[in-house]
């Protein structure tokens, strides 16, 4: 049986690793470019990316840019791994 | 964990679309959207060249050029405020900035002999550059970079006369379609 990641399983987490594993590698997402991306609120996509992140999956950083708070959030080497082989996974499940 | 093959096909399309649509979005850098800013700019730029006086092509040249420079900005700011990119995405801007000051000092030393010796003396300089970020980074660039050169080569030296008509159309063309074909089908 494939080994499928409970964690990146569930939908708004399987959507979060795949628009920031469609970046390039060290590249960073803003909160609000994400959000408004897979059409989620703000609350929702903070918990899911809290979630993420305790898991090493993705790290967030905050900084300020021009004075305004700005929310940055890169996955990591494990989560890109980790996403991955979860796709992999789907794959074999349907024999691909 | 277990799940049904209905799920895992259902899941396997949640993870492609949203890898389109993100990669849509945000254009790898905004790449598409500078060759069909270009294309649209070198379009109105050449056919000004065939159809106006050099005088008046030059000042058209040159206010296109200007709003193609502020529109390429306006595109890099939109782009860089959804990503952060590793500091050496930005040496891009800076190699293209040596590239067309380059360009000018050569035109300055060169003095070519007419418009459209000026035109395709910058539109080769223009061209290394494709090819050579196609070599860097992406390798569709250098094939635009390649085939514009050999369609612009063959209209300066075999039909001078239709350069600017041709750098407009196929020049031009070249550059607005292909951004256009990787906005629409770039996965």
């Amino acid at each position: 049986m494939a080994e499928l990641d409970p964690i990146i399983h569930q939908p708004v987490r399987l959507k979060i690793m795949a628009a920031l594993t469609a970046l390039s590698d060290d590249s960073q997402m803003d909160f609000v470019a994400l959000r408004n991306l897979l059409g989620v609120t703000d609350g929702n996509l903070g918990a899911h990316l809290r979630k993420l992140e305790d898991a090493g999956y993705v790290s967030i950083e905050k900084v300020f840019v021009a004075r305004k708070p700005h929310t940055y959030i890169s996955v990591t080497p494990k989560g890109r791994e980790a996403f991955e082989g979860h796709v992999k996974s789907l794959k074999k499940i349907l024999g691909k | 964990m277990d799940i049904t093959h209905e799920e895992a096909k259902e899941s396997l399309k949640i993870v492609e679309e949203v890898q389109r649509r993100a990669r849509k979005a945000l254009a790898h850098g905004g790449g598409p959207y500078y060759l069909m800013l270009w294309g649209v700019v070198w379009f109105f730029g050449y056919l000004g060249g065939q159809f106006l006086n050099e005088k008046t092509s030059g000042i058209l040249w040159m206010v296109l050029v200007g709003l193609g420079i502020v529109a390429s900005v306006v595109i890099g700011a939109w782009i860089s405020k959804q990503v952060r990119r590793p500091l050496h995405d930005y040496r891009i801007g800076l190699f293209w900035l040596a590239l067309l000051l380059y360009a000018n000092l050569a035109v300055w030393v060169a003095k070519p002999v007419s418009g459209e010796a000026v035109a395709f003396l910058i539109t080769l300089f223009v061209m290394l550059g494709y090819v050579v970020m196609g070599l860097w980074m992406w390798g569709p660039l250098a094939w635009i970079g390649v085939g514009v050169t050999v369609v612009a080569t063959i209209g300066y030296l075999w039909v001078p006369g239709y350069f600017n008509l041709i750098m407009a159309i196929l020049g031009g063309g070249a550059l607005f379609f292909s951004g256009s074909y990787i906005l629409r089908n770039w996965r």
